[in-house]
């Protein structure tokens, strides 16, 4: 621990002195105290008999065999590069085609109506609460809407025709809710043209509908695909 | 934790003797001239490591990055000392690796323990001397270890490596005075830590 006696210099003074620092040197004060003092001269040369011993510490043997060369990958002998590539994409290929799968089926069992009431059945109850009261008035089920395209959009139809609509054979029913549907067939153009936003709606409908059974397709081919790819990269790898 | 392998007869490395040709192969991409700079320099690198370190293992952990380190540098490489272009940049990795210990909780540097005395070399010119000069090497490598570390950085890097006080300063990420009154402090320090020593220093 340093100290600053009375009547001597600090001993960072001193260190500094030892290790020939410029401005240490040109101290005349700290240099005559030194070249007197029964106690800093000592130490000052202790300290420069210490750096030189320092500066002789040998070398030391690594505890373990050292690698003196990074590892380079080896050039894949045989293997063309194409096929490394390869190898490399079959997994991520077949995540997404897993998921393509995944997706393109809810979607079209959605689609297909098993999940209409749940999807769109507010934007069609939001159109037609008349209808509502017609289905349970008539006692019967409305499974879903059909699209004008053949298929559910979750949104009513634009033309208000409800004449898809199957409510159970009850032809008294049926002209109620025909009835009903009439009466709320302006809110249902208004509710459906505010949500498409595209004039001519029919047509936007049946272009614009989501192409689940395509992405189902597209997902089988490619798990189809990255399958093969993998049992071939298999077969060219080396063991 | 073991005392390290060391030599006392043959201190320090020397360049090769034809150092600038190897390098020169080296910096062209000759693998196998950088292998053999690597091998001749190892011992260098692994005792400034493990200076620094006090540990064999990230020691050697620190060489082998420095080695990486110097390969991918070797283009840059533009003259001058090769051994001190290597020193630096394993001081450099091993500071790296003290950093990232210093994030993590640690537990200080154990106790140096009671080593076993090295033996002096038979064939040395004087036997005696050479033992006392092991003695003392051993001591004050245990005294290094007894430091706190931002002081033993920079007395190792500075008194043992020879670096002047930018390098320490640059590489430590410490202004200059800061460097200083490490080094002075740390010298101070030593010195009471050897004082019963005296003698070994005296010859």
């Amino acid at each position: 621990m340093t100290m600053q006696q009375p009547n001597h210099p600090d001993d960072e003074r001193l260190a500094a002195l030892a290790a020939s620092e410029p401005d240490a040197l040109v101290d005349s004060t700290l240099v005559t105290h030194v070249s007197d003092c029964a106690r800093c001269a000592p130490m000052v040369q202790d300290l420069r008999t210490l750096q030189s011993a320092l500066a002789e510490l040998p070398d030391i043997q690594p505890s373990r065999p050292l690698r003196f060369l990074p590892v380079v990958p080896e050039p894949a002998s045989g293997s063309p590069r194409w096929l490394g590539l390869l190898r490399g994409i079959t997994a991520p290929a077949m995540a997404l085609a897993v998921v393509m799968i995944v997706v393109g089926a809810f979607g079209t069992a959605f689609s297909n109506g098993i999940g209409f009431v749940g999807a769109g059945g507010a934007a069609f109850n939001a159109a037609g609460p008349s209808l509502s009261e017609a289905q349970s008035s008539g006692g019967a089920a409305v499974p879903a809407i059909p699209a004008p395209g053949g298929k559910t959009s979750g949104l009513p139809s634009p033309s208000g025709s409800h004449s898809a609509l199957s409510l159970g054979g009850n032809p008294a029913a049926s002209a109620a809710a025909s009835a009903a549907a009439s009466a709320s067939n302006q809110d249902a153009r208004s509710a459906y043209h505010s949500l498409t936003n595209v004039p001519g709606g029919n047509a936007a409908v049946d272009t614009g509908r989501p192409p689940y059974a395509l992405l189902l397709g597209a997902g089988v081919v490619l798990l189809a695909a990255a399958f093969l790819a993998r049992g071939y990269v298999r077969r060219r790898s080396p063991a | 934790m073991a005392e390290p392998d060391r030599s006392p007869s043959s201190p320090r490395v020397q360049p090769l003797p034809d150092e600038e040709a190897v390098v020169a192969l080296a910096v062209a991409g000759d693998r196998s001239a950088f292998a053999r700079l690597m091998e001749h320099y190892q011992s260098a690198c692994y005792g400034l490591a493990w200076r620094l370190l006090g540990d064999p293992d990230q020691a050697a952990d620190a060489t082998q990055d420095a080695f990486i380190h110097a390969y991918d540098a070797l283009r840059s490489y533009r003259g001058g000392i090769f051994r001190s272009w290597l020193m630096r940049i394993t001081a450099n990795a091993s500071y790296d690796i003290l950093r990232r210990a210093r994030r993590r909780p640690t537990t200080a540097l154990p106790e140096p323990e009671e080593g076993k005395a090295e033996l002096p070399d038979i064939g040395a010119v004087n036997p005696f001397e050479e033992a006392q000069k092991s003695e003392l090497y051993r001591y004050l490598e245990r005294a290094l270890r007894l430091l706190p570390e931002d002081q033993r950085v920079a007395v190792v890097l500075c008194d043992v490596y020879g670096m002047d006080y930018g390098e320490v300063a640059s590489m430590t990420d410490s202004p200059i005075g800061t460097v200083k009154s490490r080094i002075h402090r740390g010298r101070l320090r030593l010195r009471e830590i050897l004082a019963p020593q005296r003698e070994l220093f005296e010859r």
